[in-house]
This record gives C-alpha cells, structure tokens and sequence, in this order.
C-alpha cells in the first residue's frame, strides 16, 4: 500500500495542499536524483523543479499501480534525459567535440578528496562525475538502486522495464565505476 | 551455473542477499565458492555498492519550495480542471443528485398531467376531419390518403391533393 495514496487522491482531485505536502516529502530525494543524474548540474534545482511541476499537471492521470515514489522519479528521469538531450543537441550545433558524458572537468583525483573540511563534498563530486561517465540507461538504473535505494521492482517500474535488464545494467555500470572510485577505497 | 548466468544475481547479492531467494542464494554461493572471477566481481561490486550508498545527498537550497509553489501558483487552473476527472466526479456528485432528484420528481408530476391528458382525450379519429388538417400539418398522417397524390405533385409539379397539401 502507497503511504502516498491519500494524498495523491486528494491532490489529484485539485488539493494543492495535499500536493504540496507531497513536494515536502519528496523534494530532497528527487533533487538528489536529479543532482546523481546530472553531476552537479547548476540547473539541478530547475529540473527538480520541473519535475514537480509536471507532475501536478498530470496528477490525475496517476495509475494506481504504482507508487508516487517511483512516479516521480519516472517524471524526474524524464525530465533529465529532455535536458540533456537538448544540451547534447547545442552542443553539436556550437562545439564540434562531441559530447562523452558530463564528466569533462579533468581526471577524478584523490587531491579533489583529500581538501580539508568539504571532504563529505568532495566524495560527492567524485562520485558524480564518475557516475556521470556512464551511459544513461546505465546511470538511472544504478542511481535508483545504489543512491536512492529503491529495490529491484520499484527501479523495474520506474523504468519500464523487466528486472533482469535492470540487474544486468546495474551489474555493467558497477563493473564501470570500480575503477573510477578507486581514489575513495580505503577512505 | 555459467558465469554470465550469475552476473545479474551477483549485482543482487552484493546489496542485498536477502532479497534473493533460497535457492538463487544456493546456486551464487556455490558458484562464487567456485570461481575466482565471479568472487573477484562480488568484492568489486560490494564495493562500488559501499561507496555509493556512503554519497552525502545533495539537498536543494532553502527558497527551492518557495519557488516551486510560486511555479504551481502560475500553472494554469482552468486547463488541470478540465483535465482532472477526479475534480470532475467530486465537483459534480452534488449536481448530480440534485439533477436525479429534479429528474424523478419530474417524472412524477408528469406522469400525472399525463394521465389527466389522456383520460380527457378522444379514443378514436372520428372527430378528424379535412380541417383538422389545416391547422395542424401533422394531421395529413390520419388522411386516408396513400400519399402517393404527395409524392406525383411533387415529381410533376402539379397541384397535390387538398389533405397531402396541407402537409406540404
């Protein structure tokens, strides 16, 4: 049973209330996906933001077989994936490298670990950028799983897709990532 | 159990054995006790698994739910309502049983006046003549005719039969 249900009714039939209640309860975990999803995006705020939005316009369509958890991560992902592809359609339009992955801000180092008090920081941006080198269906898969802790089903039904894909991507993109985030072993 | 077999329930065994069943756990335990590769892959993927379930979560700043309600506020009412079906159905139960209400009672009065009508009206045409006909077109269906006089006027252009004409 969706501890959400009550309020997912109650705003779908026009509750901002409700629907607000739900952004409360919700904003920190979709802003965390969208900022995992999109290494530290300064827009990350605004696609976070977005999602939500689409959401209420389109609450009322909400399936019951499913959780709003994983009904707003689906809306995030989304969300994520449109702006990236337009950023990846500029950038062919204005540079002529292309684009591989948002990681692009040099070579993940222990130095960018080891600076002093924003340790907990600076884990975090070398695991975004590391997660950043991945392909997205690899990505969404592993950040559901790995970051935000959803179980196999639910990353399942938030990606439409049958859990063995879903083991099988997150298997490759953790095989990906070891030696990325081999700078923090030992930590 | 092959190797490429046992990838998927690796991934699942390195974050939680649990969620697997008696005999998948089985079947990896064995394999992996068996197979330096796979017991290697195990470790890496436990690894990754430690390091990225330790990521501090990112937090949005402080105006982000004011903003967001100031994005929702500007969301056009008019076209959610008019999307909502649920909206629809809470709006309109009300209307809807007062519209039954009307309805029945309706219905009630009406079979009344009906049944005065009817009791008051004639029980057969015999009072029907030719100049009922005049002020009432429809009476042309209570003529004898066979409205073929009707259909030859019209195809001729000639002159139709007094009762067929009053229905024209």
């Amino acid at each position: 049973m969706d501890a959400d249900r009550g309020l997912v009714d109650a705003a779908a039939a026009g509750s901002r209330e409700a629907f607000d209640e739900l952004v409360l309860r919700y904003q920190g975990p979709v802003f965390n996906l969208v900022r995992a999803m999109t290494a530290g995006d300064t827009d990350a705020e605004d696609l976070a933001q977005e999602a939500f939005v689409r959401a209420w316009r389109s609450i009322a369509a909400f399936r019951a077989d499913s959780t709003f958890r994983t009904w707003i991560f689906g809306i995030a992902i989304n969300v994520v994936r449109t702006h990236r592809g337009r950023r990846s359609r500029l950038r062919q339009v204005f540079w002529s490298a292309p684009a591989t992955g948002e990681a692009d801000d040099g070579p993940l180092d222990r130095a960018s670990v080891d600076d002093g008090i924003e340790r907990p920081l600076a884990m975090r941006e070398v695991i975004d950028r590391a997660l950043a080198t991945l392909p997205e269906d690899m990505r969404a898969a592993v950040v559901l799983r790995d970051v935000q802790g959803l179980d196999y089903r639910e990353i399942a039904d938030t990606l439409g897709l049958p859990i063995g894909t879903v083991e099988s991507r997150i298997f490759r993109a953790r095989q990906r990532l070891r030696p990325l985030l081999e700078v923090l072993r030992k930590k | 159990m092959t190797c490429p077999a046992a990838e998927p329930l690796i991934a699942r065994y390195a974050d939680d054995p649990g969620a697997l069943t008696a005999g998948e756990r089985q079947q990896i335990e064995h394999h992996v006790a068996a197979c330096d590769a796979c017991r290697i892959l195990l470790d890496d993927q436990r690894h990754v698994v430690r390091i990225l379930q330790a990521r501090p979560p990112a937090t949005p700043g402080a105006a982000f739910t004011q903003r967001l309600a100031g994005r929702l506020d500007s969301e056009p009412q008019g076209v959610l309502a008019l999307a909502n079906w649920r909206a629809w159905t809470v709006t309109l139960t009300p209307v809807a049983a007062a519209l039954i209400l009307i309805a029945w009672l309706g219905v009630g009065t009406g079979t009344a006046t009906t049944s005065r009508e009817l009791a008051a009206a004639p029980e057969t045409f015999t009072g029907w003549t030719e100049a009922n006909a005049t002020v009432d077109p429809a009476a042309v269906f209570l003529q004898p005719s066979s409205g073929d006089g009707l259909i030859e006027a019209v195809l001729t252009g000639a002159a139709a039969p007094a009762g067929e004409r009053n229905a024209r």
